[in-house]
């Protein structure tokens, strides 16, 4: 992550824009190169002394901050370590006792005279070791004085790829909300973003713009005063975000005095190198939607992955809604989920609802205690029964408001 | 009809409450068709659900009542220690607790943890003090304490942490304590920390500390997350009781030759941008200007640069260091600790000197060993950073030497309280390094025009 000194931002008409930077420009691929190539190169040297090397690269022109950027990002993929020929917290614990033990040192270092030298050799004799290297283990410990293990930085398009990504969120650190959209989104979809936004301890206000699906992200103190208190969190969820397909996003953020606004979708360049999971659309859905269709109900289909909330302790996100002549109903399909997840689901269903809510469940998951599960509950094995989710949609179904 | 209220992310959310009559500190939250109040409103909730017999189902305390809890010390408390526990619980059992450094906070805030028989958590500012407070509640209570923070995270029904890991963990264990105790509550004020205090439900509230005053005026704050003051008792009222009588010799330090060149030199520097800049370094917004103008070119980095080298000689230069040799050299047999401004200058004392040094990388295991060597007299001198400045027991030490300090006053008066401590019969000293001609001897003067020098 890059710290509030090294953001690059400006702004011009309330918005902000941060410095982003491009592989294809020569002048900043080179030195990413550069920086990789000085890091790369120093495993086994001291933290110090790396960063001694590197003043050379980042230089003292008015791209530094820029340079000290991308070097903080490629010292987070490092690993330091202490290297020393005696534990320094046990050298020190030896030198401090021997130290006192013989009383403060000499005000001068004549002949004879209790010295730093004399505590050393003292220590070394002791431990059987050369005392020459003992005054510098002393602290070896200590950040700066660690070495360099392990570097498990990419190559210099990652770099670029990290630093845009890492600029936007140091930018939303200072932000108090996100607010987002999602274009033609899967169910899949949604439920992969708003498990990050649950992920992230987030809260969300969900509507439908057009083909769209706004989300609004704050967290739960929002209510009370509108805060950077969620930066951090904003910022780790935008990984996520940054998977979509087709998605935007606008937030106020704060760039030296001023609240510009920042908007940014998918073609603003952002890469991430998060792994995308638990995106897959199952086939049951497809399945299901040609049968439905097949019965010829009267009831209307449509893909509208709108969350419903369930008292802010959960959230449906349903695969399938139903309307007809001003009423609607919802369909979740629980196929691959584990256990633990629909009976979690059961239970928030009894207490918050929503009523008009149908589940076809995977009957691996339900065998046992069918007798006792809801009316609500559609159990099921390869294939959907439309006639019987039909049933209950027509008995569940409510008026929209 | 019944309400549900469960602890979610340092707020509660409340079920059942109509919209138009909801309870003190609610609000009504949209994005879950709920009400929601931070979780501080928790105390208020129970009252007036109370008054109004309204059936409450508590999913959000999460505290255990203790009521095998015991203090097991044979101490009798001080009669001002008895006066403030009972002022405490009066108060109904929320407020604050102005007590001297060294007139025995820590036993005051036990014998209130006792009387509450509540799961508590002690919030402190450092780790230093986080491990102090883990061992005074053992030896207390003889029961395990847990510790959040220093790489500990081990939650107990009493808890120690920081006031920093409190912000980052009270999201999730703001409904798990009954009593809160505030160590150093003039801390609490910080807009962060404030957040941690809201979002914990314990109805039951302990602040203590010696300076509650702020320059910024921010301690107000602290009524409506603590309490009022309950109790204060003052410097003057203890002086000779129990407080060891102490003296301050400010020592003056000729920077040598090479310094003062480069010390004219760098200053030159930096004032010379200032004043290209227009910048007025006394104006309230000054130094936030100097640090932006700072950043936007060549000159300006090079100007606070020449700052920080010039700080760095006045503050840790090699004379300083010998006369802090000389000192150690003529007060041998003494325990003494050398604070410095910062850590490097620590380090270098340590280095050259061959002490036991403290500072925010010393990890709680090391501080303990290190502290604990100083009060065996195994060692006779620790150095430190800031880090050690606020209520650590160093109960034997009798030199303080400050090496380098910018401090405020506040920090001057925690600094002497540690060797206000009684001890022997031996008078404390208290030696301040001035180097001549810096920015350094303005700031001595300011320091000893506080109450406590006197």
């Amino acid at each position: 992550m890059l710290t509030g000194e090294l953001v690059r931002a400006t702004v011009k008409d309330s918005k902000a824009r941060p410095g982003f930077i491009s592989h294809h420009q020569d002048r900043y691929r080179e030195r990413a190169e550069d920086i990789l190539a000085c890091v790369g190169a120093s495993l086994g040297k001291r933290r110090a002394d790396i960063e001694e090397e590197l003043e050379g690269i980042l230089g003292d022109g008015v791209d530094r901050k820029l340079f000290d950027g991308l070097a903080k990002l490629v010292f987070d993929a490092c690993e330091f370590a202490v290297q020393s020929p005696v534990p320094p917290r046990e050298l020190r614990q030896r030198v401090w006792l021997e130290s006192a033990r013989r009383g403060p040192l000499s005000v001068v270092d004549v002949e004879g005279a209790n010295t730093t030298a004399s505590v050393f050799a003292a220590v070394a004799a002791e431990l059987g070791v050369d005392p020459g290297p003992l005054p510098d283990a002393l602290y070896a410990d200590h950040p700066a004085e660690q070495r360099l293990t392990a570097f498990e930085a990419g190559n210099s398009q990652w770099l670029v790829d990290r630093y845009n990504l890492a600029l936007v969120q140091a930018l939303l650190f200072s932000a108090p909300r996100l607010d987002i959209r999602l274009r033609a989104a899967t169910p899949a979809r949604v439920r992969q973003v708003l498990r990050a936004v649950k992920f992230h301890q987030l809260c969300f206000t969900a509507s439908r713009v057009g083909e769209d699906l706004h989300l609004e992200l704050d967290g739960p103190a929002s209510l009370f005063s509108q805060s950077s208190r969620y930066g951090l969190a904003l910022a780790r969820f935008l990984p996520t975000l940054v998977l979509q397909p087709a998605w935007s996003l606008t937030a106020v953020v704060a760039v030296r005095r001023f609240k510009p606004t920042l908007s940014l979708d998918q073609d603003s360049g952002l890469r991430t190198d998060l792994k995308d999971v638990g995106a897959y659309e199952t086939r049951e859905a497809a399945w299901f939607a040609e049968r439905f269709v097949a019965l010829d109900s009267g009831w209307t289909l449509d893909r509208d992955p709108t969350p419903l909330n369930q008292g802010g302790e959960g959230v449906v996100v349903p695969d399938f809604s139903f309307r007809k002549g001003g009423k609607v109903a919802h369909l979740e399909i629980l196929g691959f989920w584990r256990k633990g997840t629909i009976e979690n689901r059961l239970s928030l269903l009894k207490k918050h609802g929503p009523r008009n809510l149908v589940l076809a469940v995977s009957r691996r998951y339900c065998t046992e205690k069918a007798a006792e599960l809801p009316a609500q509950v559609v159990p099921f094995a390869e294939v959907i029964p439309a006639k019987l989710v039909l049933e209950r949609v027509e008995a569940v179904a409510v008026r929209s408001g | 009809m019944a309400w549900t209220v469960r602890f979610d992310g340092g707020t509660l959310v409340l079920h059942g409450a109509g919209k138009d009559a909801l309870p003190d500190g609610f609000e009504w939250d949209d994005r879950i068709a709920a009400a929601r109040a931070p979780a501080c409103a928790y105390a208020a909730l129970v009252d007036r659900c109370r008054t109004d017999t309204i059936e409450l189902a508590d999913e959000a305390r999460a505290y255990n009542k203790l009521p095998d809890l015991r203090h097991l010390g044979t101490r009798t408390p001080r009669e001002y220690q008895k006066e403030a526990v009972a002022a405490w619980r009066a108060a109904r059992w929320r407020g604050i607790v102005v007590l001297p450094t060294g007139a025995g906070k820590s036993f005051v805030a036990e014998t209130c943890i006792a009387l509450a028989q509540r799961s508590t958590l002690v919030v402190v500012p450092t780790l230093d003090l986080l491990s102090q407070w883990y061992g005074n509640l053992q030896a207390a209570f003889g029961v395990e304490i847990g510790a959040l923070g220093g790489g500990r995270h081990e939650i107990r029904d009493i808890t120690v942490t920081t006031y920093d890991s409190a912000w980052m963990h009270m999201d999730k264990y703001g409904g798990r304590f009954g009593l809160v105790v505030f160590d150093e509550v003039h801390h609490l004020p910080a807009s962060m920390y404030l957040r941690a205090a809201e979002s914990m439900i314990a109805p039951l509230r302990l602040g203590l500390t010696a300076t509650l005053e702020r320059t910024d005026l921010r301690h107000e704050l602290l009524t409506d997350v603590v309490g009022p003051v309950v109790h204060r008792v003052e410097i003057p009222d203890l002086a000779g009781d129990f407080l060891a009588p102490y003296h301050v010799e400010v020592v003056s330090v000729k920077l040598s030759a090479e310094d003062e060149r480069q010390y004219a030199e760098l200053r030159g520097t930096y004032r010379q941008f200032v004043q290209s800049r227009g910048i007025r370094m006394s104006a309230p917004d000054g130094w936030t200007r100097f640090l932006i103008e700072a950043s936007r070119s060549r000159e300006g980095r090079a100007a606070f640069k020449a700052f920080l080298a010039a700080k760095a000689i006045a503050h840790g230069g090699p004379r300083k260091i010998a006369m802090v040799r000389q000192i150690l050299a003529e007060e041998a047999g003494r325990r003494a600790i050398v604070f410095t401004n910062d850590n490097a200058t620590a380090l270098k004392v340590s280095r050259e000197l061959l002490v036991p040094c403290i500072t925010h990388h010393t990890d709680v295991k090391e501080r303990r060993w290190i502290l604990d060597a100083f009060a065996a007299g195994d060692v006779r001198c620790v150095t430190t950073s800031r880090v050690l400045n606020e209520g650590v027991d160093l109960p034997a030490a009798e030199v303080a030497i400050i090496v380098s300090g910018t401090s405020t006053v506040r920090e001057a008066v925690q600094r002497l309280g540690r060797i206000l401590r009684p001890s022997g019969d031996k008078q404390a000293v208290l030696y301040e390094l001035i180097s001549e001609g810096t920015t350094e001897s303005a700031a001595s003067e300011r320091r000893r025009e506080h109450d406590a020098y006197r």
